[in-house]
């Protein structure tokens, strides 16, 4: 699983996120990163993917890399 | 703020508390998963609720009696009549419990403070350590409202029979069996791991966008339609304690308005341990 800082460094920034076969959804998702929520039980990344209007929300657990894009 | 909400009127956001922190007719009530943290400063005027000594009984597993309801609302000088704002942190992991708790009690003019304690430190809004002394009232609580609560044998039904949708909100880790409580706490409260048959995994976070408000509704129902949740079926929503399923729930019966929904306070730590119960990993 990523780390969260190297997350938190990138908020703002065009990325692409790398999510694992467990993850529902796309294998790849790249746009802006909006932010990362954390809580006791983990931390929920927002994106806002490339085309779309509505920000989609993944947990960081599905998250296995990010680079920027 | 509230965009096409079934309940718009359920949510505040920050700036209306501060606008109203001197309003009469408005009681805050703050709860914490982190029971020091009311101590540590809170929102002038705002009354402190602590999780485990007021929102369940003492000795038997069950939430706050009537009776506790009553003694607690009437010391924080709430009437019937009162609107009532509940805020926490993680979240509002806790104000939506007790703001579900205070629906079961029948309290009209509940609401819960958009975006939790956090939002309002990180605005740099006034905190306070003076706790707040208001006249105490006789709150009478009204009949529960048992279309809100799912108990025990209604999760095995819907498990074994498929009779309603199921929504774990807890992490993907709680989810597959992995652990048994939020990486962060002691493993414990469940003799097994992993989750209800059929349920659908959609961590509690995925309700609220980065600065921790509501998602809007149409990202709220995108969500969940394309989970299987839909709004014809019944709905029961389980996490661990009932506490971060108290949050989907709300987003699902008020913000996206759909009919049947219910908190399953019991749980994972309820069915976690029960003999002969299936479970999927």
């Amino acid at each position: 699983m990523v780390k969260l800082e190297q997350l938190e460094q990138l908020i703002g920034m065009r990325v692409t996120l790398r999510l694992t076969a467990a993850a529902p959804g796309a294998p790849r998702i790249t746009g802006r990163l909006v932010g990362v929520l954390r809580a006791l039980d983990g931390a929920v990344v927002t994106i806002e993917p490339d085309g779309t209007a509505a920000p989609l929300t993944c947990h960081a657990h599905y998250i296995e890399g990010v680079e920027p894009a | 703020m509230a965009g096409s909400y079934a309940h718009p009127e359920v949510l505040v956001d920050t700036a209306w508390v501060y606008e109203h922190l001197s309003d009469p007719q408005v009681r805050l009530l703050e709860v914490d998963v982190d029971t020091s943290a009311y101590d540590e400063g809170h929102i002038p005027g705002a009354v402190g609720l602590h999780w485990k000594r007021d929102l369940e009984t003492p000795v038997a597993r069950d939430i706050a009696s009537p009776e506790q309801i009553e003694g607690l609302l009437s010391v924080a000088g709430i009437t019937p009549a009162s609107t009532v704002i509940l805020f926490g942190d993680n979240n509002n992991w806790f104000a939506t419990y007790a703001w579900w708790l205070l629906k079961y009690y029948g309290h009209a003019d509940a609401r819960i403070m958009n975006g939790g304690r956090k939002k309002w430190m990180d605005e740099g809004r006034p905190m306070t350590k003076d706790v707040p002394a208001p006249k105490p009232t006789a709150y009478k609580t009204r009949a529960p409202d048992p279309s809100i609560r799912a108990v025990r044998d209604e999760v095995l039904a819907a498990g074994r029979a498929k009779s309603a949708a199921l929504v774990d909100v807890r992490s993907p880790k709680e989810f597959s069996g992995e652990l048994l409580a939020p990486e962060a706490l002691p493993q414990e409260g469940a003799q097994r791991g992993g989750h209800v048959p059929g349920a659908a995994n959609i961590p509690w976070g995925e309700n609220v966008q980065a600065d921790g408000t509501f998602k809007p509704a149409d990202q709220l129902r995108a969500l969940y339609e394309a989970r299987g949740i839909t709004a014809d079926r019944d709905v029961i929503a389980y996490c661990r304690i009932g506490e971060r399923s108290s949050i989907a729930w709300f987003a699902l019966k008020y913000l996206l308005g759909y009919p049947r929904v219910k908190n399953y306070d019991g749980s994972w730590t309820e069915y976690g341990s029960l003999v002969g119960a299936p479970i999927e990993r």
